[in-house]
């Protein structure tokens, strides 16, 4: 689905440059279940940003089906990511001032999704995640794990290809931890690529790949043979 | 509004009502002031401009000393009464003036009329001085010396003589004024004059006018919309004949009858009977009357109440500081220095109209100054609220949202800002633009200025409250969600 060959990244800090991704290549294929793991600094975030089309390149190619999509113009990149990605953060980063529902059905509202169907989706997303009872709540009312269950359901809503998940239980206790990567792991069984970042080694394990990041550079990627 | 992301910015704006209220409270303050300046000066200068299209304002006015400063001495103190008077024939200055097109006298007049009220108030006043006044002082002295000044026309206009005598002119330089001066008329004459299809009573108590020369009509442009003006014989005449200006004869007319029925009616004045020939077209002169002025008669009192003016009207406005010189060395040839006042409206308006542009300048000037500072500081403090949502703006560009989105969004907000603060702001600037106005002495300032100074503003104003949306619209999404 996403190939990434002779990636660079480097950021201008005036005098200085940082190379916060060196020459990394990297395929997705569709259905993956991807673990990306490595130290603090060494690149995770940025990789994520550049496959969430949401970091320019330094230099590489991104192909997404094919499609060179670097040079596509700003609401196409807008469009892909609405339509195709979904993005679950660390800090959840839902809207303070909006509903549980009303967070769910607002990448709908720009797929111009109907205010109706987008509530109903919305609904149903929610009842998935296991939230039927918190619809109308505000983000401030709910607990960091129930936050977290918001935003998949958010990320979910416009039927993504790919989900980009940076640090999801890197804010939650363990137990809600694993909750969330039930659900996820339950997305990626029907059919929905995933993408993860952590720093836990027993949630790598569970992955089908896990990709290794070290200063930037891209380590050899060791295939997990399940029984 | 069925976008959630415009649900984001409507609830942020609510959630901070303090600060958004200011924000309001800002914009409108700039506005208003800024649109009331900017008014201010389209009014001073439109209305400064129709000012001196008016006729009025391409003459030399001519008066003796004295008459310049009309009512602010008693009569009895201006200095060189018996020097110089102005009479219809020293117009013949015009002649000897290239520049003139027009030469004429426009003297004040006033018309009292006869009716039910007037003669129930004398009646009232004559029981109240009878009353007062120790028996000696007869007040109604027999008729003393020439009752010259109204008894001709009376004649002349053939009322019925009979109304008239009793008690008639008695002579007083005391003049125009009542009480108890001129002819008396008793109810049954006004009814028996009422009667007559030819004569009016009016419904007023008093109307002003002039007494003019042919050549004012000329001058001043205006048209009659049934009868004529006066001609060159009618100055020589004794007949009481007068032009009456439209909404004054209109008071004459019966709903829906034409000026034209008016023709030939004769009006019951205090001074006998007067005999309309023209109706004015609606104007510049709607409420006034226009007699025939005539120099002879009337001896020294006369000349002494009757200050005469002569006005000289040219074409180019361009010639009247020449012609005003022209005029002043004429009049110092005839009467000698000092005794007469040569005037020039133009200028005087102009000055006035220069220092009040001058003044409306400063106003507006300020008052943009203020605009400004508002709308820097409304323009910073939404930057500063956009801020404080940057890492929410590069969330919402992971979910989909695009830059013109964003940017959009972002206007919108300012939009609303700008328009809540130029509606208030338009509250705070008619009222505030009228008074500013109404003080500097400006008519016929209008609304539409006012709404354009609104307008103007507000696109200032917006035009800082866009830098936000400006901003946002360039930022990268990967930065924006690193921020706090
Ligand atoms: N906007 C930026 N400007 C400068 N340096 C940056 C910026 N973003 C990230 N970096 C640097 O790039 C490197 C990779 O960062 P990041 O991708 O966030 O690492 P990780 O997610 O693995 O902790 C780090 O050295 C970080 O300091
Ligand atoms: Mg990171």
């Amino acid at each position: 689905m996403i190939r990434l060959t002779n990636i660079n990244k480097e950021y201008d800090l005036g005098e200085t440059k940082v190379s916060a991704l060196k020459d990394v290549s990297l395929e997705i294929g569709r259905g993956d279940y991807a673990a990306i793991m490595g130290p603090s600094g060494s690149g995770k975030s940025t990789l994520m940003h550049i496959l969430g089309i949401l970091d320019t390149i330094s230099s590489g190619q991104y192909y997404l089906e094919d499609y060179d999509i670097t040079s596509l113009p700003d609401r196409e990149q807008a469009r892909i990511r609405n339509q195709h990605f979904g993005f679950i953060f660390q800090s959840f980063n839902l809207f303070p001032e909006l509903s549980a529902l009303e967070n769910v059905m607002l990448p709908m509202s720009y797929a111009g999704v109907p205010w109706t169907r987008r509530k109903d989706r919305a609904r149903d997303l929610l009842a998935e995640v296991g939230l039927e009872h918190r619809m109308t709540h505000l983000p401030t009312m709910m607990s960091g794990g129930e936050q977290q269950r918001v935003a998949i359901a958010r990320a979910l809503s416009n039927d993504p290809d790919l989900i980009l998940a940076d640090e999801p239980t890197g804010n939650l206790p363990s137990d809600k931890g694993e909750e969330i990567m039930q659900i996820l792991e339950g997305f990626n069984r029907k059919g929905v690529t995933v993408v993860m970042v952590t720093h836990n080694p027993a949630q790598g394990e569970r992955a089908d790949r896990v990709i290794r990041l070290k200063d930037g550079v891209l380590l050899p990627e060791q295939e997990v043979v399940r029984a | 509004m069925h976008s959630e992301t415009a649900k984001i910015l409507s609830r942020r704006f609510t959630d901070r009502f303090m600060e958004s209220g200011l924000l309001i409270i800002a914009v409108a303050l700039g506005i208003g002031a800024a649109s009331s300046g900017i008014a201010l000066l389209a009014n001073t200068i439109s209305s400064g401009r129709k000012t001196l299209e008016s006729p009025t304002y391409r003459e030399i006015v001519v008066s003796s000393v004295g008459e310049a400063d009309d009512m602010t001495e008693p009569v009895s103190l201006r200095p060189v009464q018996e020097n110089a008077v102005l009479t219809s024939a020293d117009l013949d200055a015009a002649g000897l003036v290239p520049a003139v097109n027009y030469a004429y006298v426009q003297n004040y007049s006033r018309m009292s009329f006869i009716n039910e009220e007037s003669i129930s108030r004398e009646q009232a006043m004559r029981a109240q001085f009878a009353a007062q006044a120790p028996p000696e002082g007869d007040f109604g002295a027999p008729p003393a010396g020439d009752a010259s000044e109204s008894a001709p026309a009376l004649e002349a206009s053939g009322g019925d003589p009979g109304a008239a005598p009793e008690g008639a002119p008695g002579g007083s330089p005391g003049g125009e004024e009542p009480p108890g001066r001129p002819e008396q008329y008793s109810e049954e004459d006004l009814a028996a004059m009422a009667a007559e299809s030819s004569i009016l009573i009016s419904e007023l108590e008093e109307a002003r006018g002039y007494k003019v020369t042919p050549e004012f009509f000329s001058a001043s442009g205006v048209d009659v919309a049934a009868g004529s003006f006066f001609s060159q014989q009618d100055m020589t005449g004794s007949s009481s004949i007068a032009v009456l200006g439209h909404e004054l004869a209109l008071s004459f007319l019966e709903e829906g009858d034409e000026p034209d029925s008016l023709i030939g009616k004769q009006i019951l004045t205090r001074e006998g009977l007067v005999t309309i020939i023209g109706v004015l077209e609606s104007g510049e002169q709607d409420e006034v009357f226009f007699e025939p002025y005539r120099s002879s008669g009337g001896g020294d009192f006369r000349r002494s109440v009757m200050n005469t003016q002569l006005r000289f009207s040219v074409s180019d406005p361009e010639k009247l500081d020449e012609t005003a010189l022209q005029l002043q060395e004429w009049f110092t040839r005839q009467f000698g220095e000092q005794q007469i006042v040569i005037s020039n409206p133009r200028a005087e308006a102009q000055q006035l109209i220069s220092r009040n542009t001058g003044l409306a300048l400063l106003i507006m000037f300020l008052s943009l100054s203020g605009l400004f500072i508002a709308s820097v500081n409304v323009s910073n403090i939404l930057m500063s609220r956009s801020m404080r949502m940057k890492k929410h703006v590069g969330i919402l560009m992971a979910l989909g949202a695009s830059r013109s989105r964003i940017a959009k969004l972002f206007a919108l907000e300012s939009l609303v800002i700008t328009m809540a603060g130029a509606l208030a702001g338009m509250i705070i600037s008619l009222p505030l633009g009228n008074y500013m106005q109404s003080s500097l002495g400006i008519d016929g300032g209008t609304w539409a200025f006012t709404l354009l100074g609104v307008l103007l503003s507000a696109l200032l104003t917006l035009s800082f409250g866009l830098l936000p949306a400006r901003q946002f619209s360039r930022i990268d999404p990967a930065l924006a969600m690193r921020a706090a």
